[in-house]
């Protein structure tokens, strides 16, 4: 072997090369642990409003939709944000792969743990009130997110299967009121055959309704649920 | 190059510190590396001893580069054959070539305990065992190549090889497990087939 030693320190010399700042091995280890940190609260997020729009649905109605218990779940699942919980899941489980010290952990170990920081993120910021927060903005700014979250509105918004929500804007007397829907559509609700309730209604009410439709604009009402439940905002 | 008696005795982590306080210092470690990594960059790849001198230079350079990276958590000696497993792994793939068998006495280190690992070869002659257990191990996969050459050639234990390797001591563990399994399944077929061409 020729003189390793003498050649190697001789193309360093010639070269200029110097050892790189500490700083720089430090800093990429801290940029990476702050895109875990970043995926992991984003992951939680995502959580937050899967638990929001899942929260939002009435688990009792399926068969006014003529759907099976199973078929009612398969379609209530808000698949895109499940897929960006993994998603985040995902990367963040990259980002610590890639610390100095993130290689000695199980890969599903490491998933596991991603999974339920994010889990008890997103659990904590539904007790915050952050869930509907995100779920309205994306609404309210996303093009095209309304057609690819199937939620309560597109539940509550079938009068022929007897389901019908909106706003209270008149209380006419007892047998009944006058209601907006959410696509601004005006309807004579019919009380007479709703059975006992507890719900208090008035004006300003936002409410969601079973019963039946005559074809018209009177909405026979058998039952009447608040529109927000569980502390929704 | 004359070396100062008193720095051959210090630890690697002592020599870091030295180098970078003074990059003449740095003749100590590269005089302590060069022949063991010399000997596994020819093992894991088994090019010709000129070009492994290449790559060695490479990796004593890519060292000096990343001495700040050097965390005092691992062992010095991890880190050194982790940098150079990369530099051997990247001139593979930019040469396009599969490791080549190579014969050398150096090669035949912990060959004994290797065989006594593989328990159900006790039955094979040991001088077929020397004479082609490179070739069968050049035929395994490369990730069950890598963990049986730093175990059985380079003598590393299961900690050592996860940071070499960057991979958890588990995983080296069933790796170390399906490379003697596909070793064994290898031997004997190969034996087999000696006996029947015999």
């Amino acid at each position: 072997m020729s003189d390793i030693n003498k050649e190697t320190l001789k193309i360093i010399e010639e070269r200029k090369i110097t050892p790189e700042p500490r700083w720089h091995f430090i800093f990429k280890d801290y940029v990476l642990r702050f895109f875990f940190a970043i995926s992991t609260i984003l992951g939680g997020i995502s959580i937050t409003t899967i638990i929001f729009i899942l929260n939002g649905y009435d688990w009792d109605i399926y068969k006014y939709l003529d759907k099976s218990l199973f078929e009612y779940i398969l379609s209530s699942i808000p698949y895109l944000w499940v897929f960006t919980f993994i998603l985040f899941v995902v990367i963040a489980y990259f980002n610590f792969k890639n610390t100095k010290s993130g290689y000695k952990h199980e890969i599903l170990k490491l998933v596991l743990v991603s999974v339920l920081i994010s889990v008890a993120m997103g659990t904590i910021f539904f007790a915050g009130g952050l869930d509907s927060e995100v779920h309205e903005t994306f609404s309210e700014q996303v093009p095209f997110y309304e057609n690819l979250i199937y939620d309560k509105d597109d539940i509550w918004n079938n009068v022929e299967k007897g389901l019908l929500s909106g706003e209270v804007v008149e209380v006419r007397n007892k047998d009944g009121f006058i209601l907006k829907d959410f696509g601004g559509h005006l309807w004579q609700i019919d009380e007479k055959g709703l059975g006992t309730t507890t719900f208090f209604i008035q004006k300003g009410s936002e409410v969601k309704l079973i019963g039946n439709f005559d074809g018209g604009n009177i909405f026979f009402v058998k039952e009447i649920r608040p529109w927000h439940c569980c502390g929704e905002k | 190059m004359y070396l100062n008696g008193d720095y051959l005795n210090k630890t690697d982590e002592e020599l870091v510190v030295l180098t970078l306080k003074d990059k003449e210092n740095y003749q100590y470690l590269i005089q302590r590396y060069k022949n063991k990594l010399m000997r596994y960059i020819v093992r894991l790849s088994g090019i010709k001893t000129e070009d492994a001198e290449g790559i060695l230079q490479e990796v004593f350079i890519r060292v000096y580069q990343k001495l700040n990276d050097f965390d005092t958590s691992l062992k010095f000696s991890s880190w050194i054959y982790r940098i150079t497993h990369n530099e051997i792994i990247d001139h593979l793939r930019k040469s396009k070539t599969r490791p080549q068998v190579i014969d050398s006495e150096s090669n035949l280190i912990a060959l004994d305990l290797l065989k006594a690992d593989l328990d159900i070869i006790k039955d094979i002659d040991k001088k077929y065992f020397a004479e082609n257990i490179e070739k069968i191990i050049n035929t395994l996969d490369e990730k069950y190549r890598n963990v049986i050459i730093l175990k059985y050639k380079e003598d590393k234990d299961y900690n050592e090889i996860s940071d070499i390797l960057k991979k958890p001591p588990g995983t080296i563990a069933t790796l170390l497990k399906r490379a003697k399994e596909q070793l064994k399944k290898e031997i004997l077929k190969n034996s087999s087939l000696l006996q029947n061409y015999v």
